[in-house]
């Protein structure tokens, strides 16, 4: 009994037993193998021809792929996070320019306001506004230039960390808290933008 | 060190990763790699130029919703490849391009063996075999001889038992070898 086409076609190990004791099934298996072949190459062949007419569509399909991606929102992940980690530090920029210019004044009021029985307290304090506005002014144009290098997570959380802290020191001079409290606050301030400086300077921010 | 190609090419650990958080470089990157074997295939099956366009348009987009559930880096080739045919599937069923087992052409009953000479070579017009073929057998030719899947995997794509998938195989080869026959005959009388 000689195995059918279907057989041949999807040849197992019982078939493989047949071929060996039947030539005529043994040289029709050998046709198939053969018509396969042949088709492979007419296959690979029309292709080839067409692989240019193909290869041209690459860059239009992509980006309809794009488009339809960006209409299921497939992409959104990390862009909808950089946006808005943009926004949030557009913000945060004008709250340490605004800052900025309100320890400006209070310097300046200081610095008016200094009599000859200055203490060594006041003194100190002067020197560490003089030495946090010389940082800042640093910071901001080293944040002017800055590239995509530095992630944006950690630049984020650094800059926060300063308006923070800005905030509290209005806020002693507000209460009137002791000149060694707003001592310390300023040095804390001056401690994150120091670090702030030198992760720049490295490209490498480390909370 | 051997080059690989088509389905088989890698991409690496870090535009896998990326294109799971929904990175739009790392999905391009993939697209990229995988694209001539995409549409290889999708065209392959359709013979539309249109069509395995559209395919690879809607496997790519099911490739970027699901990449997140698959695992392995390694299989990244593999599981985009499964994707195109099924899309390609689908979309041959869509457009009412399958036909259960009706070949367009009248098949001549015989009991002679389809392979008992070798009725194929190099000179045949892939296009003129091919073109009396249902959509649906072409897919299975194409995807059984030459894509080298299994008559399982075929017919799980077609929702069918595996004897459709090896009748209709068989039913394929009848058809293609009276168009060759015809053909030699034509080339024949005209000398």
């Amino acid at each position: 009994m000689h195995l059918s086409d279907e057989q041949l076609l999807s040849q197992n190990d019982m078939n493989h037993e047949h071929l060996f004791q039947c030539s005529a099934c043994a040289k029709r298996y050998q046709n198939i193998h053969q018509t396969r072949s042949t088709l492979r190459v007419l296959s690979n062949r029309k292709l080839m021809n067409d692989q240019k007419n193909l290869s041209l569509k690459e860059q239009s399909l992509w980006l309809d792929i794009q488009e339809s991606a960006k209409e299921q929102q497939l992409l959104n992940h990390r862009d909808k996070d950089k946006k808005a980690i943009n926004i949030k530090w557009r913000y945060v920029s004008t709250a340490l320019a605004a800052s900025l210019f309100l320890f400006s004044l209070f310097s300046l009021h200081y610095m008016s306001s200094i009599s000859e029985d200055v203490n060594e307290q006041q003194i100190a304090l002067m020197q560490l506004i003089q030495e946090n506005n010389e940082l800042q002014e640093k910071l901001f144009s080293i944040v002017a230039t800055l590239n995509t290098e530095v992630e944006p997570h950690k630049k984020m959380h650094v800059m926060t960390s300063i308006n923070n802290h800005d905030l509290a020191i209005q806020q002693a001079y507000l209460e009137n808290k002791s000149e060694i409290e707003k001592l310390l606050l300023w040095q804390e301030r001056k401690r994150i933008l120091t670090k702030f400086d030198v992760s720049l300077a490295s490209k490498n921010i480390e909370i | 060190m051997t080059q690989r190609i088509g389905f088989n090419q890698q991409v690496t650990d870090e535009v896998f990763m990326q294109a799971k958080e929904g990175e739009l470089y790392a999905f391009e990157t993939i697209y990229k790699t995988y694209f001539k074997a995409c549409i290889s295939l999708a065209y392959r099956l359709s013979s539309d130029h249109q069509l395995s366009q559209d395919i690879v348009h809607d496997a790519f987009i099911k490739v970027m919703k699901k990449i997140i559930s698959l695992r392995e880096r390694s299989s990244l080739g593999s599981w985009i490849k499964r994707i195109v045919t099924n899309e390609a599937i689908n979309k041959l069923k869509a457009n009412n391009r399958v036909e259960p087992l009706t070949e367009c052409m009248q098949l001549t009953i015989s009991d002679k063996s389809i392979f008992d000479h070798q009725w194929l070579d190099n000179r045949h017009d892939l296009d003129v075999l091919m073109v009396s073929l249902s959509p649906i057998s072409r897919a299975v030719l194409i995807l059984h001889e030459i894509e080298g899947l299994s008559h399982e995997e075929i017919s799980g794509l077609f929702n069918k038992s595996i004897s459709f998938s090896k009748v209709t195989l068989s039913r394929a080869y009848a058809v293609i070898k009276q168009v060759a026959l015809k053909q030699e005959e034509v080339d024949a009388f005209i000398g």
